[in-house]
């Protein structure tokens, strides 16, 4: 039977203009975690709860359905999931969880986030169309964090809009499919190339524009 | 002597040769390198970049390393600099393209797409044919230089050849003339019938022993006509017995050879004034060998001609035997206070 994937970008909390890799910038083998980032943030009156997996709803609700993270595919990242985090907002109506996993590159604090779950509070459909995990394919988008201090982060996401003009001028050299049709394109390389292009560029500033940041400050 | 500009070892081929190999691996690394469908200005640039930092490591190798080191005694200094080469161009490649190349290059965004491991096996590669190439073009060089070698030789021993026969010939002439001037002088009634044997053998000489190998029938006889001729001469005092057994059609043997001995044998023992002048003639031919012997006694002739012409004969001879049946005979002479005695023995 052949079966249909569907990438699933992920919704933004995050810019047009991010990054969207096939792989994951961050496996079990490199998971870090950060006390710092569990709690309720705020960003231009947007609220956001970081939670870790196994404390999050996404976690209890998987756990109670047949899709429980003790069976596949989550059991196989099992030790990554219980290194990560969900963060949960809710944006028009619709309330986003998104895993997110942190690595530390040369210094600094990156994320890969992936898709978890959302619900849309007037229609049920979604949901129930997007819960089974075989029938889509994860796709990843990363950022930088910084921690300004305990009440502060600041997420750097890396601009797609720059990576694919340099793609396109035939002056970066990273696996990819592009898209002509709707003018955009994948991240196709493997994670081992991602932790190697991250621990290079990770410092270089212009990877990550200013209209891709978000800054979050604690309210609890 | 000026080389073409085909010759393998010629510098402008050297250089196109060079070139077209590095050209030829630059399009292999590049469309193993792409990321795309097709090569970018990123693969150009990433492969040129890739195979600068090859060179280094394989010029070192085939023009430094493998020309000193590169035998039996020094094997292993010489894999031991190697190795260290290797991981040495290994690591510059890695960090360059890993680190270093962010701040040479700092509008051109790549990373080492490949692991230390794999760096290394692909320099190994490189220099692992790299220097095959060198050793089948040394190859192809000293194989033509060999060939040139034996072709020279082969023209050296042609001239040396046919100057030995030249001297050959006088001095076997210049012996039957004097025994003629002899015949002339006691007004010997045979002196005809030996000029006529003369004239043959000078037939022979001419014409046949051109050749570098006649048919041993030939061959003997001359040595007939020779004994016939030397006979007429020779008083009833010469007690000369023959001796022939085995097949001599189908064989063949180098001209010349057989008759120096006879001659000498001749020269030295029937010319002599003893009363038991003797030559005892004996050949064999058996399947591709010939085993040929003779023996004469001494006579005075061996006591009063010691000049410098004596024994030339001979040293012809022996050259002859080096030359054209090189571990092939065996030649004994075994000079008795009153006899003289040669034994040959041929690998025809």
């Amino acid at each position: 039977m052949t079966k249909s994937i569907v990438l699933l970008f992920i919704p933004a909390m995050i810019m047009q203009s991010c990054i969207t890799s096939l792989q994951p910038l961050v496996t079990k083998n490199t998971v870090v975690t950060d006390s710092r980032l569990t709690g309720t943030w705020n960003s231009d009156g947007q609220d956001y709860t970081i939670q870790k997996v196994a404390e999050s709803d996404v976690y209890k609700k998987y756990n109670e359905s047949s899709m429980s993270f003790s069976s596949p595919p989550f059991k196989r990242d099992s030790i990554l999931y219980s290194k990560s985090y969900v963060i949960h907002y809710m944006k028009n109506k619709i309330k986003y969880d998104l895993y997110g996993s942190m690595i530390q590159l040369n210094g600094e604090y990156f994320m890969n986030f992936s898709f978890a779950d959302l619900n849309d509070e007037d229609s049920s459909s979604i949901s129930e169309r997007e819960i089974c995990p075989t029938c889509f394919l994860q796709s990843y988008t990363i950022a930088r964090i910084r921690f300004s201090n305990s009440n502060t982060i600041k997420l750097d996401f890396i601009n797609g809009d720059f990576l694919y003009k340099q793609i396109k001028a035939g002056r970066m050299k990273l696996k990819h499919e592009t898209d002509d049709l709707y003018d955009t394109f994948l991240i196709t390389a493997s994670t081992n190339e991602l932790q190697k292009f991250i621990l290079k560029y990770g410092k270089d500033d212009r990877f990550f524009d200013k209209e891709n940041s978000v800054t979050l400050i604690r309210k609890s | 002597m000026k080389k073409t500009y085909w010759e393998l070892n010629h510098p402008i081929l050297r250089i196109i040769q060079h070139l077209a190999f590095w050209v030829l691996s630059f399009f292999v690394f590049l469309y193993l390198f792409k990321t795309g469908a097709r090569p970018e200005k990123i693969d150009y640039v990433y492969t040129i970049l890739f195979q600068l930092t090859l060179l280094p490591a394989v010029y070192l190798n085939i023009e430094l390393l493998f020309p000193k080191l590169g035998n039996r005694k020094r094997i292993l200094f010489y894999l031991f600099s190697l190795a260290v080469i290797i991981i040495f161009f290994t690591w510059i490649n890695y960090n360059f393209f890993d680190k270093w190349s962010a701040k040479v290059f700092p509008d051109y965004f790549f990373i080492s797409y490949f692991t230390f491991r794999e760096i290394i096996l692909f320099f190994s590669v490189y220099i692992i044919i790299s220097t095959l190439m060198k050793l089948s073009k040394s190859w192809f060089l000293v194989s033509g230089l060999q060939k040139e070698l034996l072709e020279k030789e082969k023209q050296k021993t042609e001239v040396e050849l046919k100057a030995l026969k030249a001297q050959i010939n006088p001095h076997f002439f210049f012996n039957t003339l004097n025994s003629i001037y002899s015949m002339a002088l006691d007004k010997d009634d045979r002196l005809p019938g030996t000029v006529l044997q003369l004239s043959d053998l000078m037939r022979y000489f001419l014409y046949v022993s051109r050749d570098n190998f006649i048919p041993l029938e030939k061959e003997m006889t001359v040595l007939d006509n020779y004994i016939a001729l030397q006979k007429i001469r020779s008083d009833s005092k010469l007690n000369f017995e023959i001796k022939r057994s085995g097949e001599i059609n189908g064989q063949q043997i180098a001209p010349l050879l057989l008759i120096t001995f006879l001659e000498n044998a001749f020269k030295h023992g029937a010319k002599g004034s003893s009363e038991k002048s003797f030559i005892f003639l004996n050949t064999i031919i058996e399947k591709n060998k010939l085993i040929f012997s003779i023996e004469n006694n001494k006579g005075w002739v061996d006591e009063i001609k010691t000049g410098e012409y004596n024994g030339l004969g001979l040293e012809n001879v022996k050259r002859q035997l080096e030359l054209l049946y090189p571990g092939k005979h065996s030649l004994k002479i075994s000079n008795e206070p009153n006899s003289f005695k040669v034994q040959l023995e041929l690998n025809l």
